[in-house]
């Protein structure tokens, strides 16, 4: 794991700091000899090399650069804005899993019927519909016409609740982007969990937990659906960066003040001490989740022991 | 002969599939009597699973049991309801598969897939049967039976799994085993022990045993009644010995004639010419006549009813029907 960070570390850095220009460049009103002051002032005129072991070292002692544009330490600002995504990820990721596995093995032991048509229907309208689509046709529905969602932000314009009412009033605005991004990922993991339910109910241990006399609930809940999850553990581990990256074009069209807004605003300044950082959590997320995983397998699955046992 | 545990009268399994309809299973009629050991021979595709698994309603879709009944003491199987079927299976029919290795659920204990069946079926608590699951694997012959209950399947070789399903199978003392072709997937000398303790249980107890192969030296080794399937129907029947000295039907014929035979040096062995006829485009006369080196006209006309001798070996081919010319072929020199 901790070569696989360097080694990442080494890449996002001179992918960033190789690319032309900076925070300064974009600024007309600057003459040539203030950019010089200015980038000595923030050691940008060093080697690169050196810079790469500055920040390594900054980066070992927890400072993580500053934000120009925002005018505060990239943590800080991170830790702002993160946890404002991290709780609409949070739902809908709850959201998703739950209605995908309900409907998906039901669809899946119901195969070639009605519902069963009906939900590959909805996914594929989950797959093909655009989230700034849907995003505004929700907006439009209940927070213009029926008036009874806000149509963005985290809290309503000028509000002053604290407490139970404070929450209250966020989880009203999260609704909709909640709603949004659930309809969006639901297709395709609906769709997954049909498909490895069909896979494990033709398995042959089926077959012998129905001649055993079991009922169909037992054969499905016990024999099937234990052995139609085990791949989704991967699956779920993945999701873990997700649930810090922020969705930005939904973030966008709710005006939700997450990390992903400020993930565009900082590539538009090249504010790349905020990016650096954002890429190099995520990318320790999914090293992270990838662990998880495999760890989580392990105890799942009896195949893979990471002790071995004698065999019989 | 006796009483008969399960009777099957002209089982008819069809399956759908884009629109057409192929006859997987035919006018099926037998019966097992109790304690034997019936035997349904064919080649692979000739309906002999299919009709394994309609004795416990357990043809998947798109397959569908189409007519006939399926009598078990007395009470048609397919006009069961769901309580009523999930009570028969594993408790008075039981059923053993061709696989083993994929057969047991992979992430669950030996122990607890036995325990499974007898709790569902009898009433006992889990200690119990724990305790009668770790009997079970003594019956069938295991060594280190309370460890071999902690096991999972991935841990167990192919032939100590069929002995496990074999436990499963035997544990609410079943009536009738039916074992789809339990040897197939095992090695030889496995094979042999698999086929001694089948037929060791069945002397302990009175089970009978509807069993399903294509292996003839099998059908030697364990039968006392042998069924001959060919493309989804019936050729032939008789007792063992009767059959394997006696074939009539081309079919059984050709059969015995490609095994091979210790002792006998042939540079190749016999095989029927041809294949096994598209289940779901059968011919209008015997669906064998392709293939058949005594086929006659009237062959390709009509399929040929069963007819019955005074020893009661059935075939079903016009060579043996009264008033045509018969067959003075009969088998002696094979």
């Amino acid at each position: 794991m901790i070569p696989i960070l360097f080694g990442i570390s080494l890449l996002i850095f001179f992918l960033f700091a190789l690319m032309p220009g900076d925070y300064f460049s974009s600024n007309r009103r600057l003459s040539p000899q203030r950019l010089e002051e200015l980038r000595a002032l923030y050691g940008m005129n060093k080697p690169l090399i050196v810079r790469y072991f500055i920040w390594l070292k900054n980066v070992f002692h927890g400072d993580f650069g500053f934000s120009l544009q925002h005018m505060q330490p990239v943590t800080t600002l991170i830790n702002q804005y993160i946890w404002n995504s991290f709780i609409v990820a949070l739902a809908t990721l709850f959201f998703t899993w739950t209605i995908a596995l309900v409907i998906g093995i039901y669809s899946a032991t119901k195969q070639y019927s009605i519902f069963d048509r009906l939900v590959t229907l909805g996914v594929f309208a989950s797959l093909s519909v655009p989230s700034f689509f849907i995003g505004l046709l929700l907006i439009k529905l209940f927070g213009v016409d029926l008036h009874i969602l806000p149509i963005g932000g985290m809290i309503d314009t000028g509000s002053t609740t604290t407490g139970l009412a404070y929450v209250l009033e966020v989880l009203r605005h999260m609704i909709l982007p909640i709603t949004v991004l659930t309809f969006l990922s639901v297709g395709s993991l609906t769709r997954y969990f049909r498909t490895g339910m069909l896979e494990v109910l033709r398995m042959d241990f089926i077959r012998t937990a129905r001649a055993k006399g079991l009922k169909e609930r037992t054969v499905i809940f016990r024999h099937a659906l234990r052995n139609a999850i085990l791949p989704a553990i991967t699956l779920l581990a993945f999701e873990l960066p997700g649930l810090f990256s922020g969705a930005i074009i939904t973030e966008q069209i709710f005006s939700w003040p997450g990390i992903g807004r400020i993930q565009l605003d900082a590539l538009s300044a090249r504010d790349y001490p905020v990016l650096m950082t954002l890429t190099m959590l995520l990318a320790f997320l999914t090293i992270l989740g990838n662990f998880l995983a495999d760890v989580l397998y392990a105890a799942a699955d009896p195949r893979i022991r990471l002790t071995k046992k004698e065999g019989g | 002969m006796e009483e008969p545990i399960i009777t099957v009268r002209n089982l008819q399994t069809f399956f759908h599939l884009e629109g057409r309809v192929s006859k997987a299973v035919d006018n099926v009629s037998f019966s097992v009597p109790k304690g034997k050991v019936i035997c349904i021979v064919g080649e692979s595709g000739c309906g002999k699973s299919v009709t394994a698994l309609s004795l416990l309603r357990l043809v998947d879709f798109p397959g569908r049991i189409a007519g006939g009944e399926i009598l078990f003491h007395n009470r048609d199987i397919l006009k069961m309801n769901t309580k009523e079927i999930h009570n028969l299976r594993g408790d008075k029919i039981s059923m053993i598969f061709q696989e083993p290795m994929t057969s047991l659920n992979p992430v669950f204990t030996i122990g607890r897939q036995i325990s499974e069946t007898l709790l569902e079926h009898t009433l006992c608590d889990r200690k119990e049967a724990w305790e009668k699951g770790v009997e079970l694997i003594k019956k069938v012959g295991l060594p280190r039976a309370e460890k071999i209950m902690d096991s999972y399947p991935h841990e167990l070789s192919g032939g100590m799994l069929q002995r496990v399903m074999i436990a499963i199978a035997l544990s609410c003392q079943p009536e009738l085993l039916i074992a789809d072709e339990p040897t197939t997937a095992l090695d030889v000398t496995i094979q042999a022990q698999v086929l001694d303790l089948l037929r060791q249980l069945r002397d302990q107890s009175d089970m009978s045993i509807l069993f399903i192969t294509h292996d003839l030296g099998v059908v030697a080794e364990i039968a006392d009644y042998v069924i001959v399937m060919y493309a989804g129907r019936i050729i032939e029947e008789a007792p063992v010995t009767e059959l394997f000295r006696h074939p009539r039907h081309p079919y059984t014929r050709g059969l015995l004639k490609s095994r091979p035979v210790i002792g006998q040096r042939r540079d190749r062995l016999y095989s029927i010419k041809g294949q096994v006829p598209d289940l779901s485009e059968l011919p209008q006369g015997c669906y064998f006549a392709d293939r058949c080196e005594s086929c006659m006209e009237a062959c390709r006309k009509e399929y040929p009813e069963s007819v019955s001798d005074a020893g009661g070996h059935k075939t079903a081919c016009l060579l043996y029907k009264e008033g045509v010319a018969n067959g003075s072929t009969t088998a002696e020199d094979y």
